[in-house]
This record gives structure tokens, sequence and C-alpha cells, in this order.
């Protein structure tokens, strides 16, 4: 009994410690699906033996158990839960990507998405930057900028480090269509275009079509840069902001009432002028102060319509030296003032899950400001102009199977300009002046079509016919062609037809997959540009006047072809492309010596219509996920123009072709990001390109004591090359995964090596001993304006709560 | 919410380091001239004539100048023996220029009146002909008001590193005749009291000039106007004006020029108000733009300052420069600049004078003639006044 005992005692250890030589080790590696990060503080629960941990900062944890079949749940603020079953039968190592959590959100809701989705799913041919990647490039004075942004892309450029707008393949910042939201921004940029208007927190996404324009756009002859307000699909609230140097902001989403009426504002404001003057005496009279906000409303009325509205604006004041005082009016200094107010109502209707009407009504309305303080007295005289844009699409899309889709539509335009009035205000060192407004209608009807007619051959063609009427009140000026004298003048009662256009804009698109990985694209598209902004200078002011086409002023009109080959690197996901274009335009807008359209009423006589010619070649390479990611490209390319003009004085460059002043040879852009761990991402973007062209004197000219520069050409010479080098460094903090105000600091080094990128080059009366070293014998003094001339550190704090 | 409110302490009070940190940094953001190496595509053989004919005897002018380069050195020569005439459209006749230090002069009586139409003739040796487009003289408006304002910070200047400099602004009023286009281009000249009129670097002032010193001495010698003197300077800037929008009404302290305050000397501001065309207005407003608004962010593109001279035989000929033929009216300041005390732009060094035992040869001499030009008269001003 005791030898029995003894036995079954040694047999029940024997048994445990063979049991416990069965135990196995089960390791796992917990990643981030999208980035290939690892996840520390990932919760790990294991059944059946209710046991569990947490990762650690490699993502690692591991775990020894008894041979058996586990289920182990891992879950991680965030991200979406993983489950898995887990037969441990051995050593096992596993290395899960978890991956990021989408909203939970209801079924409606979800649908709704599901539906707009496929609606706004970009074209073929689109360049895209997500809010999540414009957030990772340095920006200047840490202000998230979409426009600066899009110059990182192959064939955008712009003016220089302050510029309205952006150009597109060469071509002139407004002749490119900026819409928010389906509403056009006339002036997309606060203090002076050193930043974009659009409210940072409120951005989905940002589309640009430079090549196979859709057919549902047009009114612009190089590209559309279709930028995307978020929608609040949410279920919850959320509280989002940041406190920068130059501006704070703050923004909210929220369901308003649940499942039916959703809530997206933000707002940004920037009043940090009043410490200008500390760092450079230069300063001492600048102003400059803006704000901007953006609100959308979702309304899901039934579960197939779906309502938003969407209202965006925008406000800056500014007075600065740098800028040219308007002539002719008597005043102490020129203050800026304008204003956006733009509002977009969008219905869509699902008919089913392949077919879709929408309906959209647009308002926009751009209303510049100068103000002229009095020299004499406290009075103000006011300049007021105004742009207001009225449109109505209705839109039927429709997919048939996975091989065919089309869509048709009708576009209805009101553009109402008025061009400019002046107010003496309480003085009466001025008299009254108010220009006519113009009015004038675009009519256009469009349709396209996807279709793969093979598995590797997918065809796109769209056409859109566009009907252009100018319409009175409006007084038409003949003039003496060679003076350039008024001779007569025609008056067109209001309502009445003064200048039709017709236009007719095809657009054509191809794919063939060569192989699984390659991939071939055609492209061609014509486009028409009734409405365009005038100005004698390499970037506008905010108050420089728009027009539309009129009996003098024909329609600018361009044809573009382009050409490209793709291939994404199977197992790296790196996308390399190679694309060539072609570009021909008429009617482009240069301007006569000395042309001032301030207030003017004949503006055609100081508008002389060219013909332009762009080309080039675009290399990029693109590696959109892993820890190291980010794009390179390079550009050459070439954008002339060429004027023809009878009178000697007026020719801009006595005929000849020129380079345009967004004509940049060679372009590199560089972005790179290094996401290191979750808590920490490094940027860098580097840029190196040719300088803007700028035009050197002929001669030299003494007019009584004034040494005049003598010029002859335009754009014979060209300002040093241009490059820049940006960094940013976004720091997360709070390991505690479930609390719900996360914030992050990023610190921004903008220009890192302190280059003077020169923005223009100028002669000036040479000042008895001052630079001689540098000007020697030379009859003028030359100076290079650079508006950035150090390195610009910044520190944001963004914060988030939900 | 304790946490929430906790981060948002956390935030105000890193906003502490948040704005010291801003404050170091945002300096960059001032935008910078800087002095570059000129740099130019000279063409020769650009011919330019610049005529005025004025209202007032003695102030009408041709300058007929060709641009040359002689082993890379750009130059502009003077035309000598061209053939130079106003023509009287009115009357079919005709007045002669002759050659005078660099100009071609009607006779010292020749002026023009309002209302009458001249134009220019040239006839350069080689045979080549120009003329300019018909220009009648404009009736004046006279000058109601000057003022001169000082400013201890007058205008922003790329000296020193970028200061502000110190000096008045010239403001006019006057009422602007109704119901006609008014142009109206603005020329000044400032007379300077001068006490010394010669400086010698490195040398000693006898016979009208300076001469090199043989041995070690001062490093200059000063000598003081054997006379009364006054410095002249004309304008750095272009300034017109057009009543495009104040046709009719009191033009009240228009700014006109900004004189810096060169020296604390006392002066006499002359302001002519010519009254122009506004053709002409159009070619000063393109001159205006190349000299004075080519530095902004907004600057126009550089345009080709022609005007409206024309070769004869050849339309596709650039002729640079313009004949205007106007009116002016006249007024003038008197400014004492004595008791400012902000620094003058040209600081007079330390006076040194010839001594006994100086390396120069006798006699000392300690004045120098105020010679009279363009630059400097010995005629006292109107509207003078001794201090």
């Amino acid at each position: 009994m005791y030898k029995k005992r003894f036995f079954l005692i040694a047999a029940f250890f024997l048994a445990a410690i063979l049991g416990r030589s069965q135990e196995y080790t089960l390791s796992l590696e917990v990643l981030a699906q999208a980035t290939g990060l690892p996840l520390d503080n990932v919760q790990i629960a294991i059944r059946p033996c209710n046991c569990g941990g947490v990762t650690d900062a490699s993502g690692n944890f591991s775990i020894h158990l008894p041979k058996n079949t586990y289920t182990v749940m891992l879950s991680f603020l965030g991200f979406k839960d993983e489950v898995r079953t887990i037969a441990l039968n051995g050593n096992i190592a596993e290395r899960i990507g978890l991956y990021e959590e989408e909203e939970q959100l209801s079924e409606v809701v979800v649908r709704a998405k599901r539906i707009l989705e496929n609606i706004e799913t970009p074209q073929m041919g689109a360049l895209q930057l997500t809010s999540q990647e414009l957030k990772k490039i340095p920006a200047a004075v840490g202000e998230f900028d979409v426009l600066r942004g899009m110059t990182l892309l192959a064939g955008v450029n712009n003016a220089g480090e302050v510029s309205n707008g952006i150009s597109v393949r060469g071509g002139s910042l407004d002749q490119n269509l900026v819409l928010f939201d389906y509403a056009p921004v006339f002036n997309p940029a606060h203090l002076f275009g050193l930043f974009s208007v659009f409210t940072p927190d409120a951005i989905s996404t940002v589309d640009l079509y430079r090549a196979n324009i859709p057919a549902r756009y047009g009114g612009r002859s190089t590209s559309v840069l279709d930028i995307k307000v978020r929608n609040p699909y949410t279920d919850g609230f959320k509280l989002s902001g940041g406190v920068g140097i130059v501006s704070s902001r703050l923004s909210v989403e929220t369901p308003i009432i649940k499942n039916k009426l959703f809530l997206n504002a933000g707002i940004r404001a920037g009043f940090t002028d009043f410490l200008l003057p500390i760092f450079s005496e230069r300063l001492e009279n600048t102003k400059a102060n803006f704000h901007d906000g953006t609100l959308k409303l979702l309304y899901l009325p039934t579960e197939k319509d779906q309502v938003s509205f969407t209202g965006f604006y925008s406000k800056d004041f500014y007075q600065l030296d740098l800028i040219a005082q308007v002539e002719n009016i008597n005043a102490s200094s020129n203050q800026y003032d304008f204003r956006t107010l733009n509002g977009t109502l969008n219905w869509i209707h699902a008919f089913d899950d392949r077919s879709n009407l929408r309906n959209i009504f647009v308002v926009s309305d751009y209303a510049p400001k100068i103000l002229f303080p009095e020299t004499a007295n406290d009075n103000s005289i006011e300049f007021d102009s105004r742009i207001n844009y009225v449109s109505f699409i209705s839109e039927f899309s429709k997919e048939i199977d996975d091989k065919f889709q089309y869509y048709g539509g009708v576009q209805a335009n009101r553009y109402t300009i008025e061009p400019g009035s002046l107010d003496p205000g309480s003085g009466n060192s001025i008299v009254p002046v108010s220009l006519e407004s113009e009015t004038s209608y675009e009519i256009s009807s469009y349709a396209s079509i996807n279709w793969s007619v093979t598995e590797d051959l997918t065809f796109s063609a769209g056409l859109r016919f566009n009907h252009f009427v100018f319409v009175g009140p409006y007084t038409q000026g003949f003039f003496d062609e060679t003076t350039g004298d008024l001779l007569d003048t025609r008056i067109f009662e209001k309502g009445a037809g003064v200048k039709t256009y017709n236009g007719l804009d095809p657009r054509l698109g191809l794919n063939y997959k060569l192989g699984q990985n390659l991939s071939l694209k055609a492209s061609y598209a014509r486009l028409n540009q009734y409405l365009q902004n005038i100005f004698n200078t390499t970037t506008p002011l905010p108050t420089s006047r728009w027009k539309t086409a009129d009996p003098n002023i024909e329609p600018q009109q361009s044809d573009s072809y382009g050409l490209g080959i793709y291939k994404n690197i199977e197992g790296s996901d790196i996308e390399l492309g190679l694309e060539g274009y072609y570009r021909t335009s008429s009617n482009n807008l240069t301007y006569k010596p000395g042309a001032d359209f301030f207030l003017e009423e004949f503006i055609e006589r100081d508008v002389v219509q060219a013909e332009g010619e762009a080309y080039g070649l675009e290399l990029s390479f693109r590696k959109p996920k892993g820890k190291f990611n980010g794009w390179f490209n390079y550009t050459w390319s070439r954008s002339f123009l060429q004027s023809f003009n009878e009178n000697l004085a007026d020719r801009v460059n006595n005929n000849q072709r020129f380079p345009s002043d967004f004509d940049r040879p060679h372009v590199f852009n560089g972005t790179v990001n290094f996401e290191g761990d979750k808590y920490n991402t490094w940027s860098l973007n580097f840029t190196l390109q040719s300088g803007r062209p700028f035009t050197v004197p002929n001669s030299v000219f003494p007019l009584e004591e004034i040494d005049v520069p003598i010029f002859l050409e335009r754009n014979n010479s060209r300002l040093r090359p241009f490059h820049r080098l940006d960094f940013s460094w976004k720091i997360k903090y709070g390991k505690n995964p479930n609390r719900r105000w996360v914030g992050d600091w990023t610190f921004t080094v903008y220009n890192v090596y302190g280059r003077r990128n020169p923005l223009n080059r100028y002669y000036e009366q040479r000042q008895a001993g001052v630079d001689a070293d540098i000007f020697l014998d030379s009859p003028l003094g030359s100076y290079e304006l650079s508006v950035i001339n150090s390195p610009l550190f910044a520190l944001t704090y963004n914060f988030v709560f939900d | 919410m304790n946490s929430i409110m906790r981060d948002i302490g956390k935030v105000l009070s890193q906003s502490i380091v948040f704005w010291s940190f801003m404050v170091v940094f945002i300096g960059g953001l001032g935008g910078c001239i800087d002095p570059v190496e000129p740099e130019f595509q000279f063409e020769e053989g650009l011919i330019f004539i610049d005529g005025f004919a004025s209202t007032v005897p003695g102030a009408s002018f041709v300058t007929v100048n060709t641009s040359d380069l002689l082993v890379g050195t750009y130059r502009l020569l003077f035309v000598e023996d061209a053939i130079v005439e106003f023509e009287n459209i009115d009357t079919s006749t005709s007045v002669a220029l002759l050659e005078k230090e660099g100009q071609y002069l009607p006779p010292d009586d020749f002026a023009v009146k309002p209302g009458e139409t001249w134009r220019l003739n040239v006839s350069l040796p080689d045979g080549r002909n120009y003329s300019s487009a018909m220009e009648t003289v404009v009736s004046s408006v006279p000058i109601g008001d000057l003022e001169a304002v000082y400013n201890p910070e007058l205008e922003f200047r790329e000296i020193q590193g970028g200061r502000f400099i110190p000096g008045h602004e010239l403001l006019v009023s006057f009422d602007d005749p109704e119901g006609q286009e008014n142009n109206y281009y603005y020329f000044y000249r400032t007379f300077e009291d001068l006490d010394i009129c010669e400086t010698c670097v490195d040398g000693y002032f006898r016979r009208g000039t300076c001469v090199g010193l043989n041995e070690p001495g001062p490093p200059y010698y000063n000598y003081v106007c054997d006379g009364d003197c006054w410095r002249i300077r004309y304008p750095e800037s272009v300034s017109i004006f057009r009543d495009r929008f104040s046709d009719g009404v009191s033009v009240s302290k228009l700014p006109i020029a900004n004189l810096p305050l060169h020296t604390n000397e006392n002066m006499v501001v002359e302001v002519l108000q010519y009254s122009i065309n506004g053709n002409a207005y159009e070619y000063f407003e393109v001159l205006k733009d190349l000299v004075d608004n080519s530095s902004g962010i907004n600057a126009p593109p550089p345009a080709a300052l022609v005007g409206n001279m024309f070769n004869v035989e050849d339309g596709d000929e650039f002729v640079l420069g313009r004949f205007t033929a106007a009116a002016s009216s006249v007024a003038r300041i008197f400014i004492n600049r004595r008791a400012i005390t902000e620094e003058v732009l040209e600081p007079r060094s330390a006076l040194i004078f010839e001594e006994m035992f100086d390396p120069v040869p006798p006699p000392i001499t300690t004045i120098a003639p105020c010679e009279e030009s363009r630059f400097r008269t010995g005629i006292r001003p109107e509207g003078w006044i001794e201090q």
C-alpha cells in the first residue's frame, strides 16, 4: 500500500514535471499594419488560461503556456481588435498587424459614407494628397498649408515664397480652378501669399487634375485643384485644435441629431502681428491679421438621400511697405482688407447602389477692399470691389457594371463682377467713382464614360460644351489701333446680349496595363477659360481685378497632351512614374508696358493676348508606406509666351517669344518621413529648382539726375536657383491608450540652412559710398529681395479630444 | 474632466515656453534686401533723345545720346553735329538748337506758350532722321501751398544694414481745374547752405584743382567757400499725379518728395509743377515703375521707356526718351534744419585746414571758389532767409 501510494505520488509529480516540460513559448510581435511600426501597450488577453499582458516598446510580448489551443485577443486604442486562434503545440512566434480603426459608425452613416465615396473617388489622372500626408510636410512657421504642399508634387510650382496661388505645368496662377467643396476660391492665400486660406482641420483630401481633367470640370485652362471638406460621418463628439506661432485653431465634429444631422466646424485666427516690429525695424508699419472658418452640416433625411451644406469664410487685413502704393490717391498708406464668403448646398440621391443624382448649388463671394487713410485728416477713402459667382450643377452618374460607368450633367454659372468703386468717405479730396458691374452666364453640359474595354485597357472619354454669354449693362469701347485712343462707344442695356462664345472641350484618357505592375497612360484635354485675374505683376494682389471674356478679351483656350508610364515595384510598395506633356494655349493675358488696371474703365486697351507653349517631363518616385515613406520627383519643363502688337511702345519682348514667369527648366522635390515609433515622426523636405526668369537692363539712361534702367526684352535672365530644406519633428505623448485627450507637439524648421531665396531682383539709384565694393563701376545698384532670410523655427501644439 | 483640465493647465504652462520660443525665432520672416553685382545685357547703338520745351526761358533743352560698348565697357555717347530743331506746328516755323556742353539748346529767350503745338526734329550726322509726335502745351496750374514736414523716420533705406532715415516730406496743395484731364509732373531743386567748397584727399588745393601730396601729410584738407555758396540737389525719384479721382477738387497735402537729412544745413526747396498731357503722364508712369516701383513684391515687369520719338524711315527702331512741351508753376519754401538732432546721412568729418609747416607749398590756402555748375551756385536762391 505504501509502495502503491509512493508510486502514485511519484507518478503525479512525474506527470507534473512532464507536463511542465510540455509548455511552449508563444511570442507575438504587434505592428501597425499601415506603417509597419511596432505598437507598445497593446493589451493581450488569452483564453482559456485567462492570462495575458501588454506589449513592450518594441511591440513584443511572450508567454509560456502548456500545449493547448488558445484564443488570443489583441486590443489597442485607435486600432481594430484582433482575435487569433493559435494551436500551441510548439514554440510559436507570430507577427500580427493591427488595422487602424475606422470609427464605429451606425449602418445609416456607413451607407451614406459609401455612397459619397463612390461618387467622389477621383478619376484617372488625379494627383492626390490626403490631409494626413499634408500634415506631415514641414510648413513655414508651422502653418499647415495646402498650396505649399501641392508645390512638392511634380509639375506644380508657385511665384516664390509669397504667391497668391499655384502654377501648374508653367501656367499662370489664375489658370487653375481652385474649388473648396465645389465653390471656387478667388484668393486662396493669407498674409501676402505666405499661407493658403483653407481651414486646416476641415480638409479631407486634395485632388489636382492637370492632364485628364474630368468633363465635370471646366472654366480654367490649366488645372483643377479640388479640395474637399471632411464629411462629419461621426457618432461621437470630437474636438481638435492647435496653438501656433502665427495662428491658433479649433474644430469640432459631432452629431447633432443621432444618425440624422452632423456638424463639422473649424476656425483659425492669426493676430500676432503686434510682435513684428520686435523682429525687424522694416516691419514697423506692417499690420497682418487674418482668420478663416469652415462649417459643414450633413443631413441624412432618408436612407437614400444626403444633404450637406458647407460654409467657408476667410478674412484678411494687412498693410505692408513692400507693396507699391496705388497712384493718384493722396493717402498715407494702403491697407488691404479682403474676405471670402462661400456656400455649397449638396443633395445626393441614390437610386440604388449604382446610380445617383447629385444637385449642387454654389455661391462664392469675394470682396476685396483697399483703405486709404488720408494724409490731411482722419478720413479713410475706400476702394471696394467684388466678384460673385452663383452656380447650379445637376449630375447623374451610373455604374452599369464593374467595367462601364458614366456620368452626365449640366452646370449653369452666373458671374457678377463689380470692378470697383471709390468712396471718399467724409473727405472731399476725391470724387466718387463707380465702374459698371459686369454680368455673364456660362451654361455647360457634359458627359463622360469610363470603360474597361479589356482587363488591361481602360478608356475614358468626356465632352463638355460651354455656352458663354456676356450681357449688359456694358459700354463697349472702340479704339484707334495705333494710338489706343477711344474713338467711339456703344452702350448695351441691362440684360442685352453683348458677346457669346461657344466652346467644345473634349477630354480623353487611356490606361493600358503592360503586365501586372506596369501601365501606360495617355490623355488629351481641351479647356476654355472665361474668367481671369488681371495683374501686371508676378503674383496678383488680393485686389487684382477679375474679368470675364467680353467683346475685346477672348476666352483663353488650351490643348494638353500627356503620355506617361507608371510602374509599381512589387513587394516594396514603390510607385514610379514618368510623364510627358505638351500644351499649347491661346489668348493668355499679357499686358502692355505700364499697364494700370486700378479703376480703369477700358482695361482691354492694356491687355495683349498671347500664344503659349509649355512642355515637360516629370519623373516621380513614391513610397507611401513603411517606416520610411515619402516621394521624390524631378521635372524638366519649359513655358513660353509670345504676343504680337503693332505699336512699338506696346510690344512685349519686341513680339519675340519669351520664357513665362513660371518657366522653371529643372525642379527637384523630395519629401521623406521617418516614422521611427508611434511617438515620433521626423520629416524632411527638400526642393531645388531653377530660378525664376527676370529681366536685366539693356542700357542705362540718365534722365535729369536719375539713372534709368532701359529694358527692351522680357525675362532675359534668371534669378539664382531656389533651394530650401525643411524639417519637422512631431512628438506624440501620453502612453495611456484610454485617455480621451491626445496631444502632440510639432517642431518645425523651415529653411533649415537659412537660404535667402530671391523673390525679385531690381535696380536702383546708387547712393554715395553704399555697397561700392559690390556695385563697382555700375551706373546702378542691384538688389535681391528675399522674403525669408533665415531658418524659421516653429513650435505648434495640437490636440484631439474625443 | 479633471484630466482635460490638467492637460489645459499643462498647455498654458507650456505656452510660456512657447511664446519665449516664438520671440526668439520668428525674425526670419522680416524680409531681406541684399546688394548683388548688377547684371546687364548691354546693347550698342540704341538712340536716346530727351527733349523739353518749357514756358520758362532758359529751361528748354534736347539731349541726343547713343549707347556704345568699348572693350566690353558700356558708355553713353553724346551725338555731336546733329541738326536739332523745335518745330511750331501752328506757325510752321522752326527754332534751331545749338550744341553746348553736352546738350542742344535753343536761344536763351526761347519759351513756349500754353496752347501752342510743337514737334522735335533731329537729324543725325549719319543721315538718320527722328521726329516726335506733336505736343500741345497745357496751361499750368498754380501751386496753392507748399509744406515740408519733418519725420525722424521718413523712409526705410538699405544703408548701414537697413534703417529708417530722417528727413522732410514735401507736400503740395492746389486746386485742380474742373472738367478737364490734368496730369502733373513734379521737379524740384534744393539749395543747401554750403561752407566747405573743396576737400582734397591726400592732396591740397591750388589753381582750381586738387594736387597730390609728395610727402606724408594729413589725410585731407578742407577749403572754405570764398563767398556765399549753395549746394543743389535734384530728385531721387519720379513724382507724378493725375486727377483721375480728383477732378475739380482741392488737392491737399499731396506728398511729392522725400528730402533726406543729408546735412542739417538750412535749405530752400524750389518745386516746379508741370502740367503735362496724358501721353506724357503715361511715359512718366513707366519711368516711375522703372525707378521707384521695381522693388516691391508687386513690382510690375520692366517695360521699354519708349515715348513719342520715332525714326522717320524705320518704324521698328526703338527710340528711347521723349519730347515734352509743358508749362509749369513754381513754389519755394525755406527749411531751417539747424535744430534737428537726428544723425545726418552725410556727417562732416573733422575740419583740417592748411597750416604753417604743413607739406604744402605757400601761400597757405584755406578758401576755394564756389564754381557755378548744375550742383552748386553762388547766386542766392529765391526764398532764402538769412539766419
